[in-house]
């Protein structure tokens, strides 16, 4: 059976992105650990950002080549994807680098020209570029991972389609503010102009980040996500915590590595079983 | 606007997010044919009594009951005016816990 393929994803920066994505990821490898009937389920972190934290957020050294690489054709997926550390065996990612940025300018560039190149030659201009499955035809070994967890940049720009293609669903974290819940609309417009176009796509779950339960306007927003999107679709809040925080800056841990007893750690640990639910 | 009150961009169906294409972007399935959401409110014993009350002497259910009651009320806020008398309580002030 192919694994599933989440897109961690929110036009906002600043919203726990690569820490929803790592913990996540390691969440969930930890819970295919050593499973029920014996076997071992792994899973992969796709770093889709060009400022490359998620092999820093797990204290890993990023190598070369990357996903820049893997997507202008220069490598192939098993040549840069990388264990995640020893105390996590089942755990892989495929980091990125500021090289990324500049392989996305490439890349762009050469869809262009295709599709130039397509309307001189007389034809209709295509409706489906290749740059549009990029992530289809270069990660389609990712399905092998039983779950691939991609941490996305703010701006995916010419990477969204494709990231939507490829995403079996998407996890929005969400910082419930008012600019949080703003960015929340923009965001659903955006799955629905995807899905317009034939993507078949759904924001499976929203995160709210950063939660301070005492804060009257968290509440109010929450309670807003719940009542717009369904209390089913928004994971439980994950509570603003310094632990979240110390945690890769001691020896690249997440948070439930590092306090699993932490409001955080319990709060993400409630995530992973939803989302480990759908293998 | 109410102390504690906050605009909160998602209350607002006309900005071009509605509950309807929330559901579209969530996948998620209303529960009764695609028309209704469910959704858990508490009742008083005594409106929970007049609801089925009503609902058996009009031979309706006890949800298209419900729906129809809320409407009148709806109906009365929205087009006439009706505002519900509001109830002054006694708060007992309570110290702040420092250390909890």
């Amino acid at each position: 059976m192919a694994g599933k393929v989440y897109a961690v994803m929110n036009r906002k920066g600043g919203v726990g992105k690569t820490t929803t994505a790592v913990t996540l990821a390691v969440g969930l490898a930890r819970r295919m650990l050593g499973g029920g009937n014996g076997q071992v389920g792994y899973a992969l972190v796709v770093d889709l950002d060009p400022q490359g934290n998620v092999a820093a957020s797990l204290g890993v050294k990023a190598k070369k080549p990357n996903i820049a690489d893997l997507l202008l054709g220069r490598a192939k997926i098993k040549e840069c994807v990388q264990g995640a550390g020893e105390q996590r065996p089942n755990l892989f990612i495929l980091p990125s680098d500021d090289s990324l940025a500049k392989a996305k300018m490439q890349i762009a560039a050469l869809d262009a020209a295709e599709t130039l190149a397509a309307r001189y030659e007389g034809g209709d201009l295509p409706t489906e570029t290749r740059l549009n499955s990029l992530l289809e035809d270069k990660l389609a070994q990712a399905r092998k991972f039983d779950f691939t967890i991609i941490d996305c940049p703010p701006s995916l720009d010419i990477l969204a389609k494709a990231v939507f293609r490829f995403s079996d669903g998407v996890i929005v974290p969400v910082k419930p503010d008012y600019l949080g819940a703003e960015g929340t609309k923009q965001h659903t417009k955006n799955i629905l102009e995807a899905q317009s176009e034939g993507i078949d796509i759904y924001a499976n779950w929203l995160v709210p980040t950063f939660y301070r339960k005492r804060e009257l306007l968290a509440n109010q927003v929450l309670d807003s996500l719940r009542n717009k999107y369904g209390a089913d679709r928004v994971a439980p809040p994950i509570p603003q915590a310094v632990a979240v925080e110390q945690a890769p800056a001691s020896g690249g841990l997440t948070v439930i590595e590092y306090d699993p007893s932490s409001p955080a750690s319990v709060a993400y640990h409630q995530l992973v079983e939803m989302v480990y639910a759908t293998r | 606007m109410p102390q504690g009150k906050f605009n909160v961009p998602l209350d607002d169906d006309d900005d071009g997010v509605s509950r309807s294409d929330a559901n579209k972007a969530t996948k998620r399935k209303s529960v009764v044919a695609g028309n209704y959401i469910r959704r858990t409110f508490t009742w008083t014993p005594k409106q929970l009594d007049l609801i089925d009350r009503v609902a058996k002497e009009n031979g309706f259910s006890k949800n298209a009951t419900a729906r129809w009651l809320l409407d009148v009320g709806l109906s009365s806020y929205l087009d006439e005016g009706v505002r519900p008398e509001l109830e002054e309580k006694e708060v007992r002030p309570e110290p702040k816990i420092k250390f909890e």
